[in-house]
């Protein structure tokens, strides 16, 4: 009895919107029988959820509908073309003017409701977006590779200290790039005099590495003396001078072979980073990157740990994630409202109260969906316990 | 007169939306016809819902969750009991969304 009063109302309802809005189509020249199709599609639908059941009334609605239909025939040419005109201006911006005409004093939580699926995927579109966007100034990285020589700068720090003698001594503080060949020369020319190959060679093997960092460099010379002089002595009796420029000569090719491998380090960038984070990235030696790019290492590596520097990158990601947070939110809260969404009531209240724990309200005009059954009522009193 | 949308989320509501997105989107119906039946459906399913409509509720349950927004009452009710003259429906958790009737008269 309840589903088929039900029915009945509902037909009702549609025979109402059909016949009050008749005059609206034909105001806007649109056929009639785009009236007739959106009633059917209705009609169906309701079938399909079972809301509706009675085909017979069913049937007289699109008797009812089918009848004016082919009076309007006769102006169906006509009309045809400006349907053809209106519908295709009107596809290019449907969305614009379906979300925005509505003005009627409902709450939003209807509207909301209605248009959630559709504002969804706009949010979560823009957040995708935003992240193309922000991939591409982090693709310029690659460009950030072509100047790797200047990885050399670096270092300089340490290559200042190996180098810093010749470059006192000729250039008087020149670049790296122009203290190196000095380098070499001196060991030509050294080689040369001396004869003594086996110094350059010997010093390395035996890991000799020159502190000169201001501390304790008088022990390490005298440490350095030492070794040459127990092989020179024998040949080469004479003089400090030579010492001294033995001392020079093995200090320099020293300081040759450790810049030599302190660039072999940095051009081959085998510096391995492993702090736990972008561990592949510094690998590429382009630390801009990871502020570009803040995401990639994420779904790369998957490494969670956070770096300080890294906040900043978080931070400009942190728009998009504050809206998925709420998306979270909504989501738990959907979780929440999810099995009561399949039931539902919607009305209008009267007087909601409370005494202390007991609430009561009067509602009207309500439709409740309810164990996929829809009951209407006109009053409901309601007694909740909270 | 003022309308709600709040039974366009309604069975008969939904599938009236359904049937209109379908329509706009085939090209066989603007946008602007599509708001407008919208509105005749809010002020079609207010009146019948009026005149059409006698039988009474009782509701009870626990109240999960209350809010009160923008003049809407939200209702969450576990373990809900429905009874009209008729029928009684049983129902573990129920959404009740209400929103002001004093809106309409004004």
């Amino acid at each position: 009895m309840a589903t088929t009063n039900v029915s009945s109302v509902y037909l009702h309802v549609i025979d109402s919107v059909v016949n009050k809005l008749r005059e609206e189509f034909v105001s806007e020249g649109v056929d009639d029988a785009v009236l007739a199709e959106l009633q059917g599609l209705w009609e169906l639908k309701m079938m399909q959820c079972g809301v509706v059941q009675g085909p017979i009334e069913r049937n007289s609605t699109v008797k009812g509908a089918g009848v004016p239909t082919p009076v309007h025939d006769l102006n169906v040419p006509y009309e045809g073309t400006e349907e053809y005109e209106t519908p295709t201006a009107e596809m290019l911006f449907p969305p614009t003017p379906l979300q925005t005409p509505i003005q009627t004093p409902l709450p939003a939580e209807p509207t909301s409701y209605q248009y959630l699926p559709a504002s969804h995927s706009e949010y979560g579109l823009v957040p995708n977006s935003g992240a193309a966007t922000d991939t591409k100034p982090g693709r310029p990285a690659p460009y950030m590779q072509q100047p790797s020589p200047w990885m050399g700068q670096r270092p300089l720090g340490v290559d200042v200290n190996v180098a810093y003698e010749e470059g006192r001594e000729e250039d008087g503080g020149g670049g790296i790039a122009q203290t190196e060949p000095p380098v070499k020369d001196f060991f030509m020319l050294n080689s040369g005099k001396r004869k003594r190959d086996d110094y350059p060679s010997n010093p390395l093997p035996n890991e000799y590495i020159p502190q000169q960092d201001g501390s304790a460099d008088a022990l390490l010379e005298s440490s350095l003396q030492e070794v040459p002089v127990a092989n020179i002595c024998p040949k080469e009796a004479h003089v400090e001078t030579l010492r001294d420029r033995l001392k020079l000569q093995e200090t320099k090719n020293i300081d040759a072979a450790i810049a030599s491998m302190v660039r072999m380090k940095q051009t081959a960038i085998t510096i391995p980073q492993h702090d736990g984070y972008d561990d592949n990235v510094y690998d590429n030696g382009v630390r801009t990157e990871d502020y570009n790019t803040p995401y990639d290492p994420a779904t790369a590596n998957g490494v969670g740990t956070p770096i300080p520097g890294r906040s900043e990158a978080v931070e400009d990601d942190e728009p998009p994630l504050n809206e998925d947070d709420d998306d979270d939110l909504d989501d738990l809260e959907q979780g929440d409202e999810e099995p009561s969404t399949s039931h539902l009531v919607l009305a209008q209240f009267e007087k909601v109260s409370r005494t202390k724990s007991r609430w009561k309200c009067i509602l009207k005009d309500g439709i409740m969906h309810l164990n996929n059954k829809d009951i209407l009522f006109s009053k409901a009193n309601g007694e909740f316990e909270f | 007169m003022a309308t709600f949308e709040l039974y366009r989320r309604s069975t008969i509501g939904m599938c009236l939306t359904e049937t209109l997105d379908e329509m706009v989107s085939s090209g066989t119906l603007s946008p602007d016809l599509a708001i407008q039946v919208l509105v005749q459906f809010d002020k079609s399913m207010t009146e019948a819902l009026e005149t059409q409509v006698k039988s009474k509720v009782t509701v009870k349950g626990h109240l999960h969750t209350y809010r009160f927004c923008d003049n809407v009452w939200t209702f969450i009710l576990q373990d809900a009991v429905f009874k009209n003259e008729e029928s009684q429906e049983n129902v573990g958790k129920v959404k009740i969304v209400a929103c002001d009737s004093k809106l309409l008269t004004q």
